[in-house]
């Protein structure tokens, strides 16, 4: 009789010394169990808030696409080439870490979206202000994917760990220390045994 | 001596493709339909050149037709005809300068091959392209001696707002301000037509320039200084109530002569604007069309046709090869 990777001792010693490592393990469990119900309590409005924004995202990005394409058109390549030369290279964006139950998800923090204000002329106006608003839907349904992916990815492995003690590790361990305390019991039944017939030969011999 | 031109135009109008043609060639379902279908025209001796059947080359040889027939009408024209000519082309310049300055803004490359440059309104895009930074571009062009005032403006208003919009504007405002000044050298039979579609030119601009704060949220600041001074139709007061306007159904009682501009401005579908107000202007043309017959308001009309036609085809050949839908792109055609 063995927990995985535990050589069993039947002794008091050990048994007390399996019934603390049960506590802890027991706790562990129940804040894990805790863990992974929070966990999937924050996955799921997560999902829901995803499926909204690419949904709307997949909207914009169609009017965004189809007023592009009649403004290129209209305008020509090297007229919107170079009215996309003004804004290269001014997108930037910071990752920042957000942790949900100790779990490290990204958050994006954009330090800089190219601002269309001010910036550009009829036509182009339009477009480049849709595509800014399709770059922010981006940036928002990359860093609730991550994020999706980040807690799913750990509440998987919670589970996992939650599921082994719960129907491994546990009874594993319960069903030692009950084999331990039988053992005991019987080692303490025959002391017991053996003093009481010590006891009686004593008695014997003293009585000759 | 501007019958020569008048009856050179009358012979090569044949030629243009009709706006039955053209809402044909939208109906094409690939380039190479397009390019079979355009092999009927003018076209189609250039077209048997091209190595590949794809938008940009298109193009390419749309726009190299377009220079061509612009430099062939300024060849053909009479001497004073000429002058007017020049300062009417100017917004080809001005639109090329402004190319070069928004590449100059983040210090991308400029092919200056891809141009519409003109050998009647020559200027160094070799100098200005080389040039390190917008400041440094519009000092060079302040060299030349038709934009040295507006470049030194165009410089303070950089340096003030810190974007090209502004300097787009004063470029603008000179082009209006030369082609209106230009008006007197054009007989007086012509001049009423080209005042009015200057005029229409002005007003739409400003319609664009005056609902930016209202729609897009820019500087009303910046949207006054850029508004042309130039008179249009409607008068400069009306456009400056527009930029202080947060209505949109206000705006519409200020605009009430480009209703259908600015609704669609409103609805954001710039690019129909766009279209419906080159129709306006194409209108103007084709109503004094038959009237002028032998004026040069016929060459004029004729030089308007083959613009919107460059313009249509260049449209087309995306919306083909874009997969616009036809209702979508059967708006933006200017030819209607």
């Amino acid at each position: 009789m063995a927990v995985v990777g535990l050589r069993v001792r039947p002794t008091k010693g050990f048994l007390l010394e399996l019934k603390d490592v049960l506590e802890t393990i027991k706790e562990g469990y129940k804040l894990l169990s805790t863990k992974r119900d929070e966990l999937t309590s924050r996955l799921k409005p997560l999902i829901d808030e995803l499926a909204r924004i690419r949904s709307e995202a997949m909207v914009e990005v169609e009017e965004a696409l189809s007023s592009f394409r009649a403004v290129y058109g209209l305008l020509g390549p090297d007229v919107v080439d170079a009215y996309a030369a003004m804004n290269r290279g001014l997108l930037e964006v910071h990752v920042v870490p957000l942790s949900i139950m100790g779990v490290h998800t990204p958050m994006l923090r954009s330090a800089e979206i190219p601002s269309v204000k001010d910036k550009f002329g009829p036509l182009v106006r339009s477009v480049t202000t849709r595509l800014g608003k399709v770059v922010q839907s981006f940036l928002k349904i990359v860093e609730l994917e991550s994020r999706a992916e980040a807690i799913a990815l750990d509440l998987e492995r919670t589970n996992r760990i939650v599921n082994a003690l719960e129907k491994i590790i546990i009874p594993e361990l319960e069903e030692t220390i009950r084999y331990i305390e039988d053992i005991l019991e019987e080692e303490s039944l025959e002391e017991f045994v053996r003093l009481k017939k010590i006891r009686d030969l004593l008695e014997r011999r003293g009585g000759r | 001596m501007s019958s020569y031109l008048i009856v050179r135009c009358h012979a090569r109008m044949g030629k243009l493709i009709t706006p039955e043609q053209m809402r044909k060639l939208l109906k094409s379902k690939s380039l190479e339909e397009l390019v079979e279908a355009l092999s009927q025209t003018e076209y189609g001796p250039l077209l048997k050149q091209l190595k590949t059947v794809e938008a940009d080359a298109l193009y390419r040889l749309y726009t190299d037709v377009f220079r061509s027939r612009l430099e062939w009408f300024y060849r053909n024209a009479p001497e004073k005809f000429r002058e007017f000519l020049v300062e009417y082309c100017r917004r080809f310049e001005v639109e090329n300068i402004m190319q070069v300055l928004r590449r100059r803004v983040t210090g991308s490359p400029v092919d200056i091959g891809r141009l519409v440059r003109l050998s009647f309104l020559p200027m160094d895009y070799e100098a200005l392209s080389k040039a390190p930074g917008v400041v440094e571009c519009l000092n060079l062009l302040k060299e030349n001696p038709v934009y040295e005032e507006a470049s030194a403006r165009s410089i303070a208003l950089y340096k003030k707002y810190g974007a090209l919009l502004p300097v787009e504007a004063t470029l603008k405002k000179l082009y209006y301000t030369s082609f209106s000044k230009a008006l007197k050298l054009l007989p007086r039979q012509d001049r009423g037509l080209m005042r009015e579609v200057l005029a229409v030119q002005i007003d739409v601009e400003n319609c664009f320039t005056s609902l930016a704060p209202l729609l897009y949220g820019y500087s009303r600041g910046l949207v006054k200084e850029m508004l042309i001074e130039v008179p249009g139709k409607i008068p400069l007061e009306n456009f400056v109530k527009v930029v202080e306007s947060s209505s949109p159904s206000e705006v519409l009682k200020f605009l009430a002569p480009y209703r259908g501009v600015v609704e669609a401005i409103l609805k954001g579908k710039e690019e129909v604007a766009y279209a419906m107000s080159r129709r306006i202007i194409r209108k103007l043309f084709l109503n004094r069309w038959i009237e002028g017959f032998a004026e040069l308001s016929y060459a004029l009309t004729y030089m308007e046709l083959f613009e919107d036609e460059w313009r249509d085809l260049c449209f087309i050949t995306y919306a083909v090869g874009y997969n616009i839908p036809r209702e979508q792109a059967a708006n933006c055609l200017i030819c209607g």
